[in-house]
């Protein structure tokens, strides 16, 4: 990864959790709100593998971290698995992006952006912290399906341009693949 | 080839998986040493961005909102043609800065603080994390504000300082699933550890006895028991409901917090440390 496509990648990151914090935490039904950082780990994984979407995921959620009081490192741990899941269906011949079957990058998101909270919730309450259990999760995850899923193709084009062509050199091989 | 990818794959995962889980185990809730470095710095970065994106963004924010929360803010909005009906009759012509004025010179002289010093602030922001229950004000350490300091307005006990910078503080909330009183029943001798659940949830009470006489409504204050975290007197919430289960070493009691914690404008926090 060089430095410009670190810098572009941080631009995008940056964008994403100004977004999350002045829109999307305004966005409010039965005190939870729509969570869209975990579509970064996912595109970067969707686009350019299992390595640099856990790399990518880890990033994004330590600086995530940065910002929620919520234990230090758990948002990272969440996002490195989101990239890891998300560079395995890469490996797996899953392309998104232009061409391809409309639903699949929404979808993508929209599962992205549920597991991502769900796994957030699942790591909190084995910490032993029994408010992790009591979130609203069948609104929480309303809020993820529509909002994670209209914001993946945005948050991918972002993630596609901060990458350049690390992303782009690995299409001929994905177009090969059987899926 | 393709082995050896996968390999420096999972390598990589294990390794960032295995810091991160490190980074959870030894950085407590308070912000100090190097992650308290990192933080600052990731959030100042993210500060101004975050405010001009803000400043764009809030009208399109304020539609969804409103569109949201038609129904709450239609009768909300009953309740302020009421109210300003009310006042009207009675012929106040106090406006919105007095009023405001008097709610802040309530703030200052809270009764059950008797004589310790509180320093005023503003919210700034509600719930960064859906799992947690936070504000975050506009003092901080260069205000005298020091993490454990107990927190209240709008009734009550609002919460706790768990972080604070030169200008800001984060507050967690009663409501918190993280936050634990020790409490007393009004002004008898029934003591009891009141828990937090979640935002908008009820607040729950353990260690009462089996079949205690206690009745709804009634208020449970802070005990101030040697070592407490709250100085005493401070209410934290009434009964909502009491009740025995079966075969249960405890009863099963919910509180509705006393601080109105849905519209927290401005907070007291209270300049006193817990004693070790």
């Amino acid at each position: 990864m060089t430095g410009r496509v670190g810098v572009r990648l941080a631009l995008v990151i940056l964008a994403t959790i100004a977004l999350q914090f002045s829109l999307l935490n305004g966005i409010r039904i039965g005190h939870v709100h729509p969570e869209i950082i975990w579509l970064i780990p996912a595109a970067a994984g969707l686009l350019a593998g299992p390595e640099l979407g856990i790399v990518i995921g880890f990033l994004a959620g330590l600086w995530l971290d940065c910002l929620v009081p919520t234990p230090f490192g758990l948002s990272a741990l969440v996002g490195a698995s989101i990239g890891y899941l998300a560079g395995l269906l890469e490996q797996r011949g899953v392309v998104v992006g232009a061409g391809q079957v409309v639903w699949v990058g929404p979808g993508l998101g929209a599962a992205a952006g549920l597991f991502g909270v769900l796994l957030f919730g699942v790591i909190g309450w084995l910490m032993g912290d029994n408010g992790f259990a009591s979130v609203d999760y069948l609104v929480l995850t309303i809020l993820e399906l529509v909002v994670a899923g209209s914001l993946m193709m945005p948050v991918l084009w972002g993630v596609r341009w901060a990458l350049g062509t690390e992303g782009r050199a690995r299409r001929p091989r994905r177009r090969q693949a059987a899926w | 080839m393709a082995n050896r990818r996968t390999r420096r794959t999972i390598t990589t995962f294990v390794a960032l998986a295995f810091i991160s889980l490190i980074l959870i185990a030894f950085s407590g809730p308070a912000s100090s040493g190097v992650v308290g470095v990192v933080k600052s710095v990731g959030s100042a970065v993210v500060s101004p961005v975050v405010s001009l994106v803000d400043a764009v963004t809030r009208p399109i924010g304020n539609l969804f909102a409103g569109a949201i929360n038609y129904g709450a803010v239609t009768a909300e909005n009953g309740r302020l043609r009421a109210t300003i009906g009310r006042l009207e009759q009675q012929r106040r012509s106090s406006s919105y800065q007095v009023q405001q004025l008097k709610e802040l010179s309530t703030l200052q002289n809270v009764p059950f603080l008797g004589s310790l010093k509180t320093v005023t602030a503003a919210a700034t922001s509600i719930d960064t994390s859906n799992f947690a229950s936070t504000i975050t004000v506009n003092k901080g350490t260069s205000d005298g504000v020091a993490i454990g300091m107990p927190v209240v307005g709008g009734g009550g006990l609002v919460g706790q300082v768990i972080d604070a910078s030169s200008r800001s503080a984060i507050i967690r909330l009663v409501t918190d699933g993280a936050t634990h009183v020790g409490g007393v029943f009004g002004r008898s001798s029934i003591y009891g550890v009141v828990n937090g659940v979640a935002t908008g949830r009820p607040l729950s009470v353990d260690f009462v006895a089996p079949r205690t006489a206690l009745r709804i409504g009634q208020t449970v204050f802070t005990n101030g028991l040697n070592g407490a975290e709250y100085p005493a007197g401070i209410p934290i919430g009434t009964v909502r409901s009491a009740s025995t289960p079966v075969n249960s070493i405890q009863m099963s009691i919910e509180l509705a917090p006393a601080a109105d914690l849905d519209h927290l404008a401005f907070v007291d926090i209270v300049i006193w440390v817990p004693s070790q």
